[in-house]
């Protein structure tokens, strides 16, 4: 029988749901920063590299970079609030499951941490448009571009797929190492890849 | 006391080892796919607001054989030949040992890209494609955002491949 959202959140899986989405923050940002380096490295080498000698290092290339570090950063945010409430309250990740069951929880918890982060996508780009200032009373009032708004959104849409994409095995991956990190306190009946079905 | 390749190269540990390697190429081989989707959509989405240009749509099916051909393919490749002579996943191993091992198989993949990659930067370099210092730093780049991008799906295709094997022996699988 299907559990009630009431059911399935208790403090058990809001643990369980808390450290899956701390695995996946923890893993986006050490691939975040670790990209970044690389990049910030190969500029400096491209730069000081006497087969390059032409070449000259701006400030718009490290401001670019800074950019995109940024933006990488913060996406993370929404997607691990997003996994962190789809462990807890919608595809919890007991002991009881097996192997292809916490892979389907975690795929469908990938699939509502991007669901988060496209609302979260799409309400910032909104913002960003409507806080455009227009030429009313000094540019004292808001005006919408409605011109950005359509390649605005594609932005966001497309972004959010991406991440969803490369984020999908790192939620997987949280998911199971969280069900042998369960299985582990559970009683021997339930140990890992001796797997039990729920009735 | 630790095992020769030769005691290693055994026919389990080639079966464990091709299991984890088509666990990793079928995700990069999917992520890949919908990668090259979602940017054709885009682009076509793209140029119905006059910012885009019609004729770039499938650009990102033609660059999909280069991923195959210098990502997907030799990390599949790297890590079954990881898993299966270097480091290869038992059921007597503890969760730490399979990040361990897998982290190496990852590494062993990445340098199979940067080979892989360095051949075809070399032939491009030969037509005039691109210059030498692009193409030298453009390889060890791509080699090293390979072994980021990829290292989550290793763990993951360890992991499930561990699971395989500890289930044929479930008392030896110590967490």
């Amino acid at each position: 029988m299907a559990r009630s959202i009431s059911n399935t959140a208790t403090r058990a899986t809001a643990r369980s749901a808390g450290v899956a989405a701390l695995l996946v923050a923890g893993l986006m940002l050490v691939q975040t920063i670790i990209h970044s380096a690389i990049e910030a490295f190969g500029l400096l080498a491209y730069a000081a590299s006497p087969l390059t000698a032409g070449y000259r290092l701006r400030a718009d290339d490290v401001a670019s970079l800074a950019s995109t570090a940024t933006g990488a950063g913060l996406s993370i945010v929404p997607l691990a609030l997003g996994v962190f409430l789809a462990f807890w309250l919608v595809v919890p990740i007991t002991a009881e499951l097996s192997v292809t069951r916490v892979v389907l929880h975690s795929i469908a918890a990938a699939g509502i941490a991007a669901a988060v982060a496209l609302a979260v996508g799409v309400i910032s780009a909104v913002g960003r448009i409507l806080a455009s200032a227009g030429p009313l009373f000094g540019n004292a009032f808001p005006r919408p571009d409605g011109s950005i708004l359509g390649p605005s959104l594609f932005e966001v849409v497309q972004s959010v797929l991406f991440t969803c994409v490369a984020v999908t095995p790192v939620v997987v991956l949280a998911g199971l190492v969280v069900w042998l990190w369960i299985a582990r306190t559970a009683p021997a009946s339930t140990a890992p890849g001796e797997v039990t079905r729920i009735p | 006391m630790a095992q020769s390749l030769q005691e290693r190269a055994t026919r389990a540990n080639a079966r464990t080892a091709g299991a984890a390697a088509g666990i990793v190429i079928a995700v990069v081989a999917v992520q890949a796919i919908l990668r090259a989707i979602i940017a054709v959509f885009g682009a076509i989405a793209y140029s119905t607001t006059g910012d885009g240009y019609l004729q770039n749509v499938f650009t990102p099916v033609g660059g999909l054989g280069i991923e195959f051909g210098t990502t997907v393919l030799p990390v599949a490749i790297g890590v079954f030949l990881a898993f299966w002579l270097l480091v290869p996943l038992t059921a007597d191993l503890r969760v730490g040992g399979v990040v361990l091992r897998s982290l190496a198989a990852a590494g062993v993949g990445a340098a199979f890209t940067l080979v892989f990659t360095a051949v075809y930067s070399g032939s491009s370099l030969l037509f005039g494609g691109q210059s030498l210092a692009s193409a030298l730093f453009g390889t060890v780049q791509s080699a090293l955002y390979t072994f980021v991008g990829v290292t989550p799906v290793v763990l993951l295709a360890g992991f499930l491949a561990w699971l395989w094997v500890s289930k044929a022996k479930p008392a030896a699988s110590a967490v």
